[in-house]
């Protein structure tokens, strides 16, 4: 039995435009034919196109969390309107749709897909075996490629910071070409993290960059550059570790795995034990940013886990070049609820990601229980933020939920205090990623600011020596007021 | 003392990264810091790591000083991570708020993009995005404000204008800070926007930037600025000396502010400007002037225009008098006051005298002002047009339906004017003439084809009346009567049966759908009557146009197809499939407008 919605096809769409094609494609009457099979766990059709022949297309509803779309049409969206209109149509003429046998190939695709579940199952079960021949080839490749890194990091500080001019920016990027070569994206991407310091906000380098600008750039740019060093020494270290013992799996309680640029696959999670099984989130902020280093967008939403009460990032990342055909994430009000929930190796704010997911209404009771895991004593998560900072490869902004007594202001700066009179000061400085929030906090009603909870985002300011925060949304008794986006 | 040394080391260290590690060797600043490091190390053995690592890079040499140096900042910055200052002394004070929380909506990342697109991009197609932004209440999601600030920049004026008059508004005192902090005393197009809304929100908090804008301001903020003076008595001195500057729009503004003083330098330097030829420029400002010397002046400025023209023979100086006149009539809109009744009522008796005076404009011209005012005057006033209509023609006439369609119950006016309209075109008499003249004026009063009027002599947007009460059903029966076809269009109503008929008649008899643009009147009009077959009949077009060469007609159908009624989304939904590609588009974008629309109402 299908139990889908016009919110639910909504939220499958890539984009809006996806969205409102598919359903101009049953306004048009474009279906040719509608049906679902004798369980109701399949949706096929033929849908007019330009051509002569007609699309077919079907939604296979046999893992509902999960399905699959399928469509003869050339799109390289995913699901293709044909596939969303087809399931508008379900939902908005469920009566046109007919009993009918399963087409004989679209019935050898079903039977493919159950028997490729099922060897996914057993191959998950069965201990994976590694071309280690290869394996080694790939760390050695690695071990260059960090040397490699050294090398362009010790040019860089013999060079200086102060001397850093479009010239060789444009050499250390194109330099840094080779670590991508070398197997080494994370590592390429904290080089380019370095060199974007010194661009413009269209990611070109500005010869004419006032000095000013430059100066305003310098403690970060030293931070930048001894977390190089950092990721040189640990991940030589890893790799070397990794190259003596062949059957050593990535590490999984350090993100230098993550850092070296590896590419976790939800398998080698599981394998690795990084699943949570039924697991409930509520998504706190979501902001969607042009990370011009990466060249790609990164949608990344911030979520609670209603279980744990921990604090995760899902991140989907659109490169420029094929945005068009991935699906944008998008603000979600409701509570997600998944089977299996993988974390990646990280620290305060790991990474998650999930196959299948069915939303249910928000509760009363979920903001309840959100507000519940919230920190009441700030100096107790100062001391944990510090420590965490401490670590050259850390995450340098962590995020928690604060309860707070009140917020105010003290000489015009925002502050917030909790029930002991501990206090942190709010600001938007050196956090780009979301847009500014601090000038909406005016613009809330009073109430926001007594005892409820505030989400934010912790930074350390390396010119003013401050442990400062970014507020990105207040969870009250009723709802969730995002401040960012 | 031990974290001061630190702070030492890392600016230090900073200050030769920021170098480059080749003067690093030896570097003399931070050798002096190893002791004390040495020092503080025997307490903490932190330090005495510190003090290894710095003595690694002075003793270091050309090869080995990068790295010398990134171990030093990795552990000095390790430290300091640890030691970051958070709280701030001082008490804690509410943070003043402007509540806008039952107004506040959250909107989904995807709606709000398009929108953030539009206020942050430039092309075509925008202003509709942020028109429709506007009336769905999107602007209420906070997160839109520094969008909506930005918006007031944009190179497409109408955006700013919009911006500055529709949304900023809407966010109160809370968004003045923002907009301070924005505003550029040099700036223009967009800083202009900001001092007027700055203004416009706080008038005596935004004093001092108004003061520093006529101080340092650009050309044309000093303007707007100007404009925002007069609240006190202070701006005297300089709006006199502004008052007789070169350049016009300066002039003018600051006459406009002198208006609100209540100063005898400010009456006189506003009276001499106005006897000059700025007084068509300065209208508004007399024309919302409270101060009772200037009422009084426009009232004798324009009796002494009136007395003049007798007196004048040459047409060209008499047109230029009774323009002069028709400007000072011009600051009496609004006003109810005894003075200006008595000077309108003057003029009304002698409107036969001046409707003699042939020139450019002529006396005409005058009479019809003078009806206007007096239809949009007091009670008294409209009263007294409303009784003189046996004697009016044209446009006065309609004017004097106006009032009595404002003063009188719909009932009466009725019976009063619609005699008129059983004028026929006839020029055997002159009494037929004025007969059919007066049958014109009624139509064009119950068509409001005489608003024109309040554009033609500079009334602008005062000028478009409030809607008028309702009218007498009868009106629309006379029409039917008459077989007036115009009328029956503009009159029509729900269920009277013989313009239902005749509109089914109508529609029956159209040659054919295509070209023919009288058609869509009559489906406009069908669907603003409810008429039964109104969806039958759009159908029956559309098909038409479908089997037609040309479709390019099917743009007027799109506009209309939202007002249908509800029930029209099934049999359109069915005919989609049948239409042409080319045309399926549009209408599908009509048929989901009227799907999603909110009510049943037709709009």
């Amino acid at each position: 039995m299908i139990t889908i919605d016009e919110a639910y096809v909504d939220a499958a769409a890539p984009n809006t435009e996806a969205a409102k094609n598919g359903r101009g494609l049953v306004l048009k009457g474009k279906f040719l034919k509608l049906h679902h099979d004798a369980e109701e766990t399949l949706l096929f059709g033929e849908c007019q196109g330009s051509g002569k022949e007609p699309y077919h297309c079907s939604c296979d509803f046999t893992r509902p969390d999960q399905p699959t779309h399928r469509c003869s049409c050339p799109s390289r969206q995913f699901p293709c309107k044909h596939c969303l209109g087809l399931m508008y149509a379900f939902v908005q003429k469920r009566a046109s749709f007919k009993a009918a046998d399963v087409p004989a190939d679209l019935a050898e695709k079903r039977d493919k897909l159950a028997a490729r579940a099922e060897k996914k199952q057993e191959d998950a079960a069965r201990p994976k075996t590694v071309d280690k021949a290869a394996l080694a080839k790939k760390i050695k490749a690695q071990l260059t490629g960090i040397d490699l890194l050294e090398k362009l990091t010790l040019d860089l500080v013999r060079i200086g910071i102060g001397n850093m001019n479009s010239k060789s920016a444009n050499e250390i990027e194109e330099k840094a070409k080779q670590l991508g070569n070398a197997y080494l994206p994370g590592a390429q991407a904290a080089l380019h993290r370095y060199t974007q310091l010194f661009a413009g906000d269209d990611g070109t380098f500005d010869a004419s960059t006032a000095p000013q600008q430059r100066e305003a750039v310098y403690s970060d740019a030293l931070d930048h550059l001894s977390r190089l060093h950092s990721l040189v020494k640990q991940g030589r270290a890893y790799l070397q570790r990794r190259l003596d013992d062949s059957e050593l799996s990535p590490e999984v309680d350090t993100p230098i795995a993550a850092w070296l640029g590896h590419a976790w696959q939800l398998a080698e999670l599981r394998q690795a034990g990084l699943v949570e099984a039924n697991v409930e989130l509520l998504q706190l902020a979501f902001n969607s940013h042009d990370d011009i280093a990466r060249k790609e967008y990164v949608d990344t939403g911030i979520w609670l886990n209603l279980a744990t009460g921990r604090i995760a990032v899902t991140q989907n990342f659109r490169p420029y070049k094929a945005a068009k055909y991935i699906k944008s994430d998008d603000s979600f009000f409701q509570v997600a609820q998944m089977p299996e929930l993988c974390v990646y190796p990280g620290d305060i704010n790991p990474r998650i990601r999930w196959e299948g997911m069915t939303p249910r209404p928000l509760e009363p009771r979920d903001l309840e229980k959100a507000r519940s895991f919230a920190k009441s004593d700030f100096a107790t998560v100062i001391k944990a933020v510090k420590t965490n900072l401490k670590g050259p490869l850390s995450d340098k902004q962590p995020i928690y939920a604060l309860k707070f007594r009140r917020i105010g202001q003290v000489d015009g700066e925002f502050v917030v205090e909790d029930a002991k009179g501990e206090r942190l000061t709010l600001t938007d400085r050196g956090m780009t990623d979301e847009p500014a929030s601090c000038h909406l906090l005016p613009l809330l009603p009073e109430k926001v600011f007594t005892d409820q909870v505030l989400v934010a985002r912790f930074r350390h300011d390396l010119d003013t020596r401050r442990l400062q925060i970014k507020p990105l949304s207040i969870v009250t008794e009723s709802n969730i007021v995002r401040l960012t986006l | 003392m031990s974290i001061a040394v630190l702070t030492q080391v890392y600016d230090e260290m900073r200050r030769l990264a920021i170098a480059g590690s080749s003067v690093a060797a030896g570097d003399f600043r931070l050798k002096k810091l190893v002791p004390p490091l040495e020092k503080s190390g025997e307490k903490a053995p932190v330090f005495a790591k510190v003090a290894q690592a710095a003595t690694a890079v002075v003793e270091s040499n050309e090869k080995t000083a990068p790295a010398a140096l990134l171990e030093l900042a990795t552990l000095v910055n390790a430290i300091l991570y640890t030691q970051g200052e958070t709280g701030k002394p001082g008490d804690l004070q509410p943070i003043e708020t402007v509540d806008l929380g039952a107004r506040q909506t959250q909107a989904s990342a995807r709606l709000l993009k398009p929108l953030l697109e539009a206020l942050f991009t430039t092309g075509s197609g925008r202003l509709e995005i942020i028109r429709d932004a506007i009336d769905r209440g999107v602007f209420a999601d906070l997160r839109l404000v520094k969008a909506a600030l930005k918006g007031l920049d944009d190179p497409y004026p109408e955006i700013g204008e919009l911006i500055a008059d529709k949304v900023l508004p809407m966010y109160g005192l809370a968004i003045l800070p923002e907009i301070r902090r924005q505003f550029n005393l040099k700036g223009k197009a967009g800083h202009l926007h900001r001092l007027r809304v700055m203004h416009r929100l706080d008038p005596t908090g935004t004093r001092e930037i108004v003061q520093q804008t006529l101080d340092d301001g650009s050309k044309e903020l000093k303007v707007v600025a100007i404009e925002c003076l007069g609240d006190s008595e202070e701006d005297l001195t300089f709006l006199l000396q502004q008052a007789k500057a070169k350049a016009k729009d300066v002039r003018v503004a600051a006459l406009i502010a002198l208006t609100r003083l209540v100063t005898a330098e400010a009456i006189e330097a506003v009276t001499e400007a106005a006897s000059g030829a700025d007084l068509a420029a300065i209208v508004n400002g007399l024309r919302e002037a409270q101060v009772p010397a200037l009422r009084k002046l426009v009232i004798a400025e324009s009796e002494k225009q009136l007395e003049a023209l007798s007196a004048i023979s040459d047409k060209k100086a008499l047109g230029t008098a009774i323009e002069r006149l028709m400007v000072w009539l011009r600051c009496l809109d609004g006003r109810h006051d005894a003075d200006a009744e008595s000077l309108l009522k003057k003029l009304f008796q002698q409107r036969t005298a001046l409707a003699e005076m042939s020139a450019e404009p002529s006396g005409t011209d005058v009479n019809e002002t003078v009806a206007y005012l007096m239809a949009n005057g007091s009670a008294k006033m409209q009263q007294v047009i409303v009784d003189g209509r046996e004697s009016l023609t044209g446009p006065p006439l309609s004017y004097s339906f106006d009032a009595a369609r404002r003063a009188l119950p719909a009932k009466k006016v009725f019976e009063m004017y619609s005699p008129y309209l059983k004028g026929k075109p006839d020029k055997k008499s002159k009494k037929a003439a004025e007969a059919f003249s007066q049958s014109e004026a009624i139509r064009n009063a119950l068509c409001d084809n005489s608003s024109g009027y309040a554009w033609r002599w500079g009334f602008g947007r005062r000028g478009m009346r409030e809607a008028p009460p309702e009218l007498d059903p009868r009106w629309l029966d006379v029409a039917v009567e008459q077989a007036d076809e115009v009328l029956m269009v503009q009159l029509a109503r729900p269920n009277h049966p013989a313009l239902n008929q005749w509109l089914s008649q109508k529609f029956a008899a159209k040659k054919k759908a295509t070209g023919d643009v009288h058609v869509y009147d009559i489906l406009r009009t069908m669907i603003d009557v409810q008429h039964p077959e109104a969806t039958a009949c759009v159908i029956q077009t559309l098909q038409d146009l479908a089997k037609s060469s040309s479709s390019s007609y099917s743009y007027w159908l799109t506009q209309i197809i939202p007002s249908l009624p509800k029930t029209a989304v099934t049999p359109l939904e069915a005919l989609l499939p049948t239409l042409p590609e080319k045309m399926v588009n549009p209408v599908l974008e009509a048929v989901l407008e009227l799907k999603n629309r909110s009510d049943d109402v037709a709009v």
